[in-house]
C-alpha cells in the first residue's frame, strides 16, 4: 500500500515534472521538436506551429525532410546519423513554411535515445536577423561598388534590363529625372547600334551571371548631345540563387573619352608626320640623285659652250686654220655634250621611276598572274637581251584583284634587277614562276642564278635609292617601287639569296574573293 | 679684268659621280692644274699618300664615308690642305651642320663652273701664300 502510494507519488511527481516541462516548452518563443530515429516528428510545441504555419496535428505526420529546404532527404539522414554519433550539434538550416516561403533556422539538437533514438531540437527563426546582416552586407557592397567605379549615379535593374532604381544624380548626367527612367529599359537612351551592342553585352552577362565591368556605351542626353558612360555593376541573387538583376554605378566618362579621342587624333597626326618624314627622306634622296647628274651635265654644257666660243673665235679670225687642233677641240665639245646628254637621260629615268610612286592607283580588276607575266614578257625579251634566258613556269593561280599595269611593272622591275645580278660574260637564267601561295594567296617568284647578295645588302634592298650598281646606272628605285606596289595591294614581298648562287624575290598577293570577282565583273559590264 | 691665275695647282676631286669627277678634272686641267680624282673615301686617302694636293673638292655623301670625315682625315695627312665642300642635298640645315668648320668654300650642286674655278684658284693662292 505504502509502495503503491509511493509509486503514485512518484508518478505524480513525474507528471508534475512533465507538465512543468510542457508549460516551459509551450510558452517558449523558440520552436521545439522531438524526432524519432526515423526522423519523424513525434512532438512539437506551439511556437514551432506558429513559425511554420502548420498545426500540431499536421506536423506530427511529417518528417524532417518535409520541412527542411536546405538538405535533401539523404543529407538529412546522414546529418541525423552524425548527431547520433556526436550526441548532439548546432547548425543553421532553412525550413519551408506551409505557405511555401522559407525561414532561416538555427537548430540546437541533443540525442536522447530512449530506445526509439529520440532527439530533441530547439529551433530559432533567425530570418530577420539574417536579412539584417545581408542588408548590411549589401549596402556595404553597394557603397564599395559606387566607390570602386567612382560612380556618378547608382542604378538597379532587373534581369530583363528594366531599371528599378536610379539615383538623383542621373539628372545631371543624362538630363532625365529618376522617375522618368525607372520602369524603362536601361537601353532606352542609346542609339540603335549602341542598343544592339549593349544588349548583346548585357545579355551575355546575365547568361553567365557575371558582373558588369567597366562597360562603355554612348548615350544620348535629353538635349541631344552624346554622353559616354562607363557601367559597372554586380549581379543580385535571390536566396535560391535566381539572378534578380544588377546593381551598380554609371560613371560619366565623356571628358576622359574625349581625351582618348584627342590622343587617337594626335597619333594619327604623328602617323602623318612620320609619313612626311619618310617623304622628306625621299625628297632628300631625290635631290641627291638628281643634283649629281645635273651638276655633271651642267658643268659639261658650260665647258662645251666655252670650247665652242674658242672655236668660233678661231674661225672668225683670219689666221690659217690648224685643222688637227680644231678637230680635237670639236671632238672635245662632242664628248662634253654626249656626257651632258647621258646625265640628262639619267635624270629623266629617275623622274620616270619616281612618278610611279606618285601615280594614282590605276583601276583594279581581277587578273591572273600568268596573264600579267605573259604581258610583261613583251618588254622583257628586249630589255634583258642576250644576258639571260627567261624561263616561265606558270601554274594556274586564282585571280587577284590588282592593277594589271602595276603588277606588270613589278615583274619588269624584278626581272631587270635579276638580269643585273648576272655577271657579265656568261648567260644566266631567270625563272619567273606563278603558283598558288600560302593560304589565300597567289605567288609570283623571280629567281636568278646570278651573284646573290650578302645579308647586309638584303636588309636595304627595298630602300629607295639603294643600289649596288655603278653611279649613273640604276636609279635605285626599281625594288622600292615593287615594294610600294605590292604593299598597296595588301601583299608581301620578300627575298632569299645566297652569295654566288643567286636570289629569289617572292611576291604574294591576296586571292580575290568570289564576291570581288563577281562585283567587279558586273561593274565592268561583262558579268553573266 | 683678268683673274690672277696661279699656275700648276694640285687638286684632288672626290665624288662618287664619275662624270662630275671627269668634267671637273677637265675643267681644271684646262686651267693648267694637276687634277687627280677618287670616287670613294678610301681611294682619296690612297691618292693623297703620294699626291701633295693643295685643294680637295669633296662631296658630302660618299659610298664609304661622309665628306666631312674624309676632309678631317685628309687634313691630318696634308695639314696645309684647303677643302671645298659640295653637296647635292642643298639644305640649309646641312649648311648649319657643316658650318665654317675649316672649310674654304661650300657649293650646292649644281654649281656654276666659273664660280668653282674662282674658288679653287683662290684656295691655291691662299695655300702658297699663307
Amino acid at each position: 500500500m505504502a509502495r503503491q502510494r509511493e509509486r503514485q507519488e512518484q508518478h505524480d511527481a513525474v507528471k508534475e515534472r512533465e507538465r512543468f516541462l510542457r508549460t516551459i516548452l509551450d510558452t517558449a518563443l523558440d520552436g521545439f521538436w522531438v524526432v524519432d530515429g526515423a526522423a519523424k516528428l513525434v512532438d512539437v510545441n506551439p511556437a514551432y506551429c506558429a513559425m511554420s504555419g502548420y498545426s500540431r496535428e499536421e506536423l506530427l505526420e511529417m518528417h524532417i525532410a518535409d520541412l527542411d529546404a536546405a538538405e535533401s532527404p539523404e543529407e538529412t539522414a546522414a546529418h541525423v546519423q552524425r548527431i547520433r554519433g556526436e550526441g548532439g550539434g548546432r547548425f543553421e538550416t532553412i525550413h519551408r513554411r506551409k505557405d511555401g516561403s522559407t525561414m532561416n533556422v538555427a537548430a540546437s539538437v541533443t540525442f536522447i535515445g530512449m530506445g526509439r533514438g529520440l532527439m530533441v531540437c530547439f529551433l530559432d527563426d533567425i530570418t530577420e536577423q539574417k536579412l539584417a546582416v545581408d542588408a548590411l552586407r549589401e549596402s556595404e557592397q553597394r557603397f564599395r561598388d559606387v566607390v570602386a567605379s567612382a560612380g556618378e549615379y547608382v542604378f538597379e535593374m532587373d534581369a530583363q534590363g528594366i531599371l528599378t532604381y536610379v539615383s538623383e544624380a542621373v539628372e545631371a548626367i543624362l538630363g532625365y529625372r529618376p522617375e522618368e527612367m525607372v520602369g524603362q529599359s536601361s537601353l532606352r537612351l542609346l542609339g540603335p547600334e549602341e542598343q544592339a551592342r549593349s544588349a548583346a553585352y548585357l545579355g551575355e552577362r546575365v547568361t553567365r551571371r557575371e558582373k558588369i565591368s567597366h562597360f562603355q556605351q554612348q548615350a544620348v542626353h535629353r538635349d541631344g548631345r552624346t554622353v559616354w558612360l562607363e557601367i559597372s555593376g554586380s549581379p543580385m541573387f535571390a536566396a535560391d540563387g535566381v539572378l534578380l538583376g544588377y546593381r551598380g554605378a554609371v560613371l560619366d566618362v565623356t571628358v576622359a573619352t574625349k581625351a582618348a579621342g584627342e590622343r587617337d587624333e594626335l597619333q594619327a597626326r604623328l602617323a602623318v608626320s612620320s609619313r612626311l618624314e619618310a617623304m622628306g627622306t625621299l625628297v632628300a634622296g631625290v635631290a641627291h640623285e638628281i643634283n649629281n647628274p645635273l651638276a655633271g651635265g651642267m658643268a659639261c654644257q658650260a665647258l662645251a659652250a666655252q670650247e665652242s666660243q674658242k672655236i668660233a673665235a678661231i674661225l672668225r679670225g683670219g689666221d690659217p686654220l690648224d685643222r688637227p687642233a680644231l678637230t680635237r677641240s670639236v671632238e672635245g665639245v662632242i664628248e662634253l655634250l654626249g656626257r651632258a646628254e647621258a646625265d640628262g637621260m639619267n635624270i629623266s629615268r629617275i623622274v620616270k621611276d619616281l612618278s610611279a610612286f606618285g601615280r594614282p592607283d590605276t583601276k583594279r580588276a581581277p587578273v591572273r598572274l600568268s596573264a600579267v607575266v605573259k604581258s610583261a614578257m613583251r618588254w622583257l625579251r628586249v630589255s634583258v637581251g642576250d644576258g639571260a634566258t627567261i624561263r616561265l613556269v606558270l601554274e594556274e593561280t586564282p585571280e587577284v584583284v590588282a592593277s594589271a599595269g602595276q603588277l606588270e611593272q613589278v615583274v619588269v622591275n624584278l626581272v631587270t634587277n635579276a638580269a643585273h645580278a648576272i655577271p657579265e660574260g656568261r648567260r644566266g637564267e631567270i625563272t619567273i614562276r606563278a603558283a598558288p601561295g600560302t593560304e589565300g594567296m597567289a605567288r609570283l617568284e623571280v629567281s636568278d642564278d646570278g651573284a646573290g647578295m650578302t645579308p647586309e645588302i638584303m636588309d636595304h634592298v627595298f630602300e629607295p635609292f639603294f643600289t649596288t650598281r655603278d653611279a649613273g646606272r640604276g636609279s635605285g628605285l626599281g625594288l622600292a617601287i615593287c615594294h610600294a606596289i605590292v604593299t598597296a595591294h595588301a601583299g608581301t614581298i620578300a627575298v632569299e639569296s645566297v652569295v654566288g648562287k643567286g636570289s629569289t624575290f617572292r611576291v604574294e598577293l591576296p586571292v580575290a574573293t568570289h564576291h570581288e570577282c563577281l562585283g567587279m565583273k558586273e561593274a565592268r559590264g561583262d558579268g553573266a | 679684268m683678268e683673274r690672277e691665275r696661279p699656275a700648276g695647282g694640285r687638286i684632288l676631286v672626290v665624288d662618287d659621280h664619275e662624270n662630275l669627277c671627269w668634267v671637273l678634272a677637265r675643267l681644271l686641267s684646262e686651267r693648267g692644274h694637276v687634277v687627280r680624282t677618287a670616287q670613294t673615301g678610301a681611294q682619296a686617302i690612297r691618292v693623297a699618300l703620294d699626291f701633295d694636293c693643295q685643294v680637295a673638292i669633296v662631296d658630302y655623301r660618299l659610298p664609304d664615308t661622309t665628306g666631312l670625315a674624309l676632309i678631317a682625315q685628309l687634313k691630318s695627312q696634308r695639314p696645309g690642305l684647303r677643302a671645298i665642300f659640295t653637296t647635292s642635298y642643298g639644305s640649309a640645315a646641312l649648311r648649319d651642320e657643316v658650318g665654317n668648320g675649316g672649310l674654304f668654300a661650300y657649293f650646292d650642286k649644281p654649281f656654276v663652273n666659273t664660280d668653282m674655278i674662282d674658288a679653287v684658284e683662290a684656295a691655291i693662292l691662299e695655300s702658297v701664300t699663307p
